[in-house]
């Protein structure tokens, strides 16, 4: 198994992901999904990079290059306009921003309303 | 406070008016307008709470986009009048749109910022041309007029009913008209369901007319 396998196989666990899920978020065929988790054949490219998309991590830590599970390591910014509204203080709200920050992908994600 | 870029924001919002099949008349869907308009995915007060975050702490009232890792997220709160809401996600999609900088703590941009996005939502909503061409039909522009056509709230009734009056369409430059044609023939069918044109052309009352005018000879 490569390092490349194993983590498909934990990401999908994970996720509650099946194989054929997978496939049809990352539009590519079943048969190249279970290649890949088999640790037969590694992706490249632009089929790695849509693997990556559809996990939500990034390429690096598909392949074995990174222990983060995503390039965003908590220090990228919280971008949004700050209005003057805001009822905390510059601390407090760095702990809601912290708290939003890691909740993001996951809401992101969060199936329709 | 910086001058607000009112051309930049009218002109980005006909463009949607054009080019959106989820805009077919008034009111329509400001979730389905932003979802066919971007990759930005909405969400409610309600579900950012389930994973522990409040977002009024952030001090918007009833909408708010945050960017992170090249995602976006308009959060809103579905608690508030519909109205409202609406006008606000669609407030939200104009900082997007117009590409305003969220990371910009200035809060004299912040002023200009509002002022474009407040513009752009209320051209999208409540569409200049259309009231225009309504004020041409003879009938008058009311709160409740533009509450029950529009699905706006009264304020933001009543801010486009004054906003129109302090504007002429004249005064639009040949880049801001470019869109006005296409805007009043792709909304003909709702323009002619809340206010029908009146005065079709009467053959019989123009012949009379024309004898009339004969006879001054």
């Amino acid at each position: 198994m490569t390092l490349f396998s194993e983590r498909i196989s934990l990401l999908l666990s994970q996720k509650k992901l099946s194989q054929k899920e997978l496939a049809l978020k990352a539009r590519v065929t079943e048969s190249a999904i279970s290649y890949y988790v088999k640790g037969e054949r590694v992706p490249r490219g632009e089929v790695l990079s849509r693997i990556a998309n559809a996990l939500n991590c990034s390429t690096d830590y598909l392949l074995g290059n990174t222990k983060e599970l995503s390039t965003s390591n908590g220090s990228e910014p919280l971008q949004y306009l700050q209005r003057n509204l805001s009822k905390l203080d510059p601390e407090q709200l760095k702990k809601a921003e912290n708290i939003l920050k890691a909740a993001f992908d996951d809401l992101f994600e969060d199936e329709e309303e | 406070m910086d001058k607000p870029d009112f051309a930049s924001s009218y002109s980005k919002a006909n463009e949607i008016l054009v080019i959106s099949n989820i805009i077919s008349g008034f009111p329509y869907s400001a979730l389905d307008l932003v979802k066919e308009q971007s990759e930005i995915k909405c969400r409610t007060f309600k579900k950012a709470l389930e994973y522990g975050v409040d977002i009024s702490t952030f001090g918007s009232e009833s909408a708010v986009i945050f960017e992170y890792g090249g995602k976006s997220i308009i959060f809103y709160d579905d608690e508030k009048p519909m109205s409202h809401v609406k006008f606000s996600i669609i407030h939200e999609l104009g900082h997007f749109v117009n590409e305003h900088k969220f990371s910009k703590k200035d809060s004299k941009i912040y002023g200009k910022y509002e002022v474009e996005t407040n513009y752009f939502a209320a051209q999208l909503l409540m569409p200049e041309q259309l009231l225009r061409e309504i004020q041409n039909r003879g009938m008058r522009i009311t709160h409740q007029f533009l509450q029950e056509h529009f699905g706006v709230s009264h304020q933001a009734a009543d801010k486009r009913k004054k906003t129109l009056a302090k504007t002429n369409i004249e005064w639009r430059s040949r880049m801001e008209q470019e869109y006005d044609d296409i805007i009043i023939l792709k909304y003909a069918a709702f323009l002619d369901k809340i206010c029908p044109v009146k005065n079709e052309y009467d053959f019989e009352d123009e012949y009379n007319r024309q004898l009339e005018r004969n006879s001054w000879c």
